[in-house]
């Protein structure tokens, strides 16, 4: 059929929908030769593969089991592995009907906006923030309002004053989503002080909170903040996690755990979605954690991530411009650099030119904006690669006028 | 506590039900209960081994690959095995970028509807279908055209008056959607006639067909019939298949083929619900075809269910009261549709569970209403044994229902 046969059969979103932008520049940073710190990959050589390829006996042993269609809820084991193995971060044990596994926690979001969201809602998100999570809030026809962050995360000072300007004009705010620890992109993590207070606010307002946590894990330096979901004693919290950086994005599995009601509703809509997450690959991760690997496997990620950030850490501080202005993160994947006076899209062509390739910073305004920002990737890039890939960075910067 | 999210809910959300499927087979868990509900397939038939031994081989092999993110469209020897496997029944190759690997087939739907549906727009299907699929159409908003149904399926004739009065009515009509093999609950199968008909009233009105068919290749007995697939040259045709049925549901791995404009819109949505399908998953089913174990447990599960249905057959004939009961046997697939034409499903069920054996209503499988003298029974599940015992308690039922 012709484009335009199908034109007219798209849904209103469906002819909106468009390829995300940070793909098709994705596509430019694949030609031989180009050092990447674009995508947000693990390392594939810090990957168990031995372990896991050992936990795979779970299919010669739960066969008949782990072959069959699975609860929609998700492998008991390992939501019951799961509940223990997180309860000091989540301050208690959860409950079994809390938690959902899902297929990775991209469906978190969109489980998580079909049960609340009607066209036209509002979302508070952070500014910059994750455009995996704006897609699929997009398409759920969501409406966004943005709170800027500082070094400390969200700045939740801002909160009141934002959503009673807009409930006074009428809008309906479903929830606020964050990502609390070593921000996508910006690499900030929330403090404690304002953790308590965005769920005070939270409270006030019968605003929940979407927390979203897939790199809290990876802590390189300094001590960890508790979770929201731990100083939650009213069920304000819906707290998502996932394998994607502790284990291996490959496996797609992820969880979340929210209030009975809430995560009863989830498994309904994905009953229609995808009816259950992958049962062997629910079971393979569940085996892997059982053998103890999670717990044996982690510390070597920490330490292999740490060296990399601090060799990423030392090359921008011999090759970046001085005027060059970004943090050292503490945890997750990326810096997050801002140069004052320069196009990052303009940057963008120069360094892949000269082999050398980021994300522009715009793509993680939800309004569009930062346009002197630029997202790294310090995880992918093979140690050799970064020292070099600055260098490249450095340059293009100084062309366009960086000092 | 919930009272902070009940006034938070969407829409959508306050009319979600459960599927009826879902929530009684926790009802048909009960000890003692035979169950012929559940759709699901035999465990006995699961090739375990085999599955253990490509699982790891190829983290072996490819570990590090098939550890990493994956692309949306899916892990690429999966996809050129697929193109090449279906060749036959799809009447050609299939091009990379006319194939998406999914979540199930249960994803296509829910992809296709993203793209296609408004609240409020119809989708035409047969007037009994897969509660599955009408349930996450639901979740987008669709309505239903439903067309009826014979033992050679679709009555395909009906659809261009039907379409002729949807378009009277202004209502956008996205997508048809057919499950022409062995038909879930009907178990009856498209005839040739119908299929190519179908294909061009389908062309002429440029309206899509979603062809599921998830049991096309368990046939028994019969020749194939050619896929709607191959009978369409225009792309107006998206065809939906799964490992489920001829592998092993637990992967969780289906595919979609069809007109790349299409596949590349469903392929975009598909970043946005889950990334990607399971690698670890998708490159364990690719290992397992590829080491010949899919072609050579295929005649394998076939043969397994070929005497279930024979046995099953057997044991109805035997034990349920023929002047009551009507039915067509399937050439192929898990169900049967039982018609009672003096009997209420629903009063038969509280009796049938009464005596330890349940199967599915027929009602759900309606989406406009209608089914309440059927109900469906599946065939794949039980034991020999527990065939005849429940074939036994399901006759009684029937009878008492009768005198009641």
């Amino acid at each position: 059929m012709s484009e335009k046969a199908w034109q007219n059969l798209y849904s209103q979103v469906g002819a909106a929908l468009k390829p995300s932008p940070i793909r098709e520049l994705l596509k430019l940073t694949k030609r031989p030769g180009m050092i990447s710190f674009a995508g947000g990959n693990p390392d594939p050589a810090i990957f168990p593969v031995k372990e896991f390829a050992e936990a795979a006996r779970i299919f010669g042993e739960r066969g008949e089991e782990v072959l069959q269609y699975g609860m929609t809820e998700g492998f008991e084991p390992l939501k019951t592995f799961l509940s223990e193995w997180m309860a000091p971060k989540m301050g208690r044990v959860t409950q079994s009907e809390e938690m959902l596994i899902t297929t990775g926690s991209q469906q978190v979001t969109d489980l998580f906006c079909s049960v609340m969201v009607d066209p036209g809602d509002t979302v508070i998100v952070e500014e910059p923030t994750y455009p995996g999570a704006l897609h699929t809030m997009r398409n759920h026809r969501v409406s966004f309002l943005g709170v800027p962050c500082d070094e400390n995360g969200m700045q939740v000072d801002l909160l009141p004053e934002i959503i009673r300007k807009a409930r006074a004009e009428g809008r309906k705010i479903k929830f606020i989503y964050t990502i609390v620890n070593f921000q996508n992109p910006s690499g900030y993590t929330l403090s404690a002080e304002r953790r308590r207070r965005l769920l005070e606010i939270s409270i006030e307002t019968g605003i929940p909170i979407y927390e979203d946590d897939p790199y809290g894990l990876l802590r390189y330096n300094g001590t960890d903040e508790p979770t929201i979901f731990s100083m939650d004693t009213q069920g304000m919290v819906l707290y998502a996690g996932s394998f994607s950086k502790i284990l291996a994005p490959g496996s797609r599995v992820g969880w979340v755990v929210a209030p009975k009601d809430v995560t009863r509703k989830m498994v309904m809509v994905k009953q229609g979605v995808d009816m259950c997450t992958s049962v062997v690959a629910q079971a393979a991760v569940y085996e892997y954690c059982r053998l103890g690997y999670l717990d044996g496997h982690l510390p070597k990620i920490l330490d292999h991530y740490r060296k990399k950030r601090d060799a990423m850490a030392e090359a921008f501080r011999e090759t970046l411009p001085s005027n060059a202005v970004y943090s050292i993160p503490e945890g997750g994947f990326f810096f997050w650099i801002r140069l004052p006076g320069i196009d990052t899209k303009e940057l963008f062509y120069k360094a892949v030119d000269k082999g050398v390739a980021f994300v522009v910073g715009e793509s993680f305004y939800p309004f569009g904006g930062g346009n002197d920002t630029l997202r790294t990737c310090f995880t992918f890039a093979q140690p050799e690669e970064i020292g070099e890939g600055a260098r490249r960075l450095g340059l293009a910067i100084r062309e366009l006028g960086g000092k | 506590m919930s009272s902070f999210w009940e006034p938070l809910y969407g829409r959508a959300s306050r009319s979600l039900k459960p599927s009826p499927i879902r929530e009684m087979l926790h009802l048909t868990r009960r000890p003692g209960i035979i169950s012929f509900a559940g759709g699901m397939p035999d465990p006995a038939a699961f090739p375990v081994e085999a599955f253990r031994e490509a699982a790891n081989l190829i983290l072996e092999e490819q570990g590090r690959d098939i550890l990493q993110y994956g692309t949306t469209e899916g892990y690429p020897p999966l996809k050129s095995f697929l193109s090449d496997w279906t060749a036959p029944r799809m009447g050609r190759n299939l091009a990379e970028d006319e194939l998406l690997i999914t979540a199930g087939s249960t994803q296509v739907v829910d992809l296709l509807s993203w793209a296609t549906i408004d609240p409020g727009d119809a989708i035409v299907c047969e007037e009994a279908t897969f509660l599955g699929s009408t349930g996450t159409m639901r979740n987008h908003g669709a309505t239903f055209i439903t067309v009826p149904c014979d033992a050679e399926g679709m009555r395909v004739d009906l659809l261009p008056s039907l379409l002729e009065e949807a378009k009277k009515r202004g209502q956008a009509v996205k997508y048809i959607y057919t499950i022409p093999n062995f038909h879930n609950p009907l178990g009856c199968t498209l005839s040739l006639e119908r299929r190519h008909l179908l294909v061009r009233i389908a062309q002429d009105w440029a309206i899509p067909i979603l062809e599921d068919d998830p049991y096309g290749y368990i046939r028994y007995d019969g020749e194939h019939l050619p896929t709607l697939f191959s009978l369409d040259s225009r792309g107006i045709v998206i065809y939906a298949g799964s490992f489920s049925k001829i592998l092993a549901p637990g992967t969780r791995v289906g595919w979609t083929a069809g007109d790349r404009e299409i596949i590349r819109k469903m392929a975009v949505f598909k970043q946005a619900v889950d990334v990607c399908t399971s690698v670890v998953a998708q490159a364990q089913v690719y290992k397992y075809c590829e080491l010949g174990y899919l072609d050579a447990f295929l005649p394998k599960i076939i043969a397994h269910y070929r005497k279930k249905r024979d046995d099953f057959e057997t044991a109805m004939r035997r034990f349920l009261p023929l002047e009551e009961v009507s039915w067509v046997k399937p050439q192929g697939g898990y169900f049967y549709w039982l018609e009672t034409p003096r009997v209420l499903a629903r009063e038969l069920f509280d009796r049938a569970i009464e005596k330890q054996v349940a199967f599915v209503l027929g009602e759900p499988f309606f989406p406009n209403g209608g089914g309440e003298r059927a109900f469906r029974v599946c065939f794949t599940f039980a034991s020999p044994e527990q065939t005849d015992e429940g074939m036994k308690r399901l006759g009684d039922a029937i009878r008492d229902s009768l005198e009641a």
